[in-house]
């Protein structure tokens, strides 16, 4: 049961995480790219190198869950 | 072409280059489920890759045009990842644990070096 529970909290917090973090991003880079249209090709490449790293956390926290889970 | 058509470019290229070093891994060494594991893992790895690029193509489309889009983002990632895990997790016999965990992680390092190389070149 403890492992179901550990598993769940390595989830659900770098999910949490990453989902305020993506947000931000995002929400960042478009109001950018409405002030500076012409910077968007810049903007959009700097957002996706963000997107991905911020996204390597919640992949860690689904492997670490199914650590807890199976082994 | 756009910066960022070109960026994932390069990081294709580099992924694909890693994929024939591992494909000549698995075929000259004897660590055949360390190399499985890390093709594998370098798939899913691929897969997540487009499907961030595919979200920041359509981004652009949506603030050129105002309104919205919808993609499977990040649930279609994490469940790649999770599949790609109970793979290796039920057949150990086939794939390596920690070999698939170093390929999912094969994209954020070629991101960093592509990154880093930018960086010297500027």
């Amino acid at each position: 049961m403890t492992n179901l529970i550990a598993a769940a909290i390595a989830v659900g917090l770098s999910a949490i995480g990453a989902a305020i973090g993506n947000g931000w991003i995002v929400s960042k880079t478009v109001e950018s790219m409405a002030r500076q249209p012409e910077a968007s090709g810049m903007l959009r490449g700097t957002m996706f190198i963000g997107i991905a790293f911020v996204e390597a956390i919640p992949i860690m926290g689904v492997v670490i869950a199914f650590l807890a889970i199976f082994l | 072409m756009s910066e960022l058509k070109n960026m994932f470019r390069r990081y294709v290229f580099s992924m694909l280059t890693l994929f024939a070093i591992f494909g000549i891994g698995w075929w000259v060494s004897d660590y055949k489920t360390i190399f499985n594991g890390l093709i594998l893992g370098s798939i899913a790895s691929l897969f997540n890759l487009w499907s961030m690029f595919r979200f920041a193509k359509k981004l652009k489309g949506t603030v050129e045009t105002g309104g919205g889009f919808f993609t499977s983002g990040m649930l279609a990632r994490i469940i790649s990842v999770s599949v790609v895990i109970l793979i290796s997790l039920l057949n150990p016999e086939y794939f390596h644990l920690i070999g698939t965990i170093f390929g999912l992680i094969t994209s954020y390092f070629v991101i960093m070096i592509d990154s880093i190389f930018v960086l010297l070149k500027k």
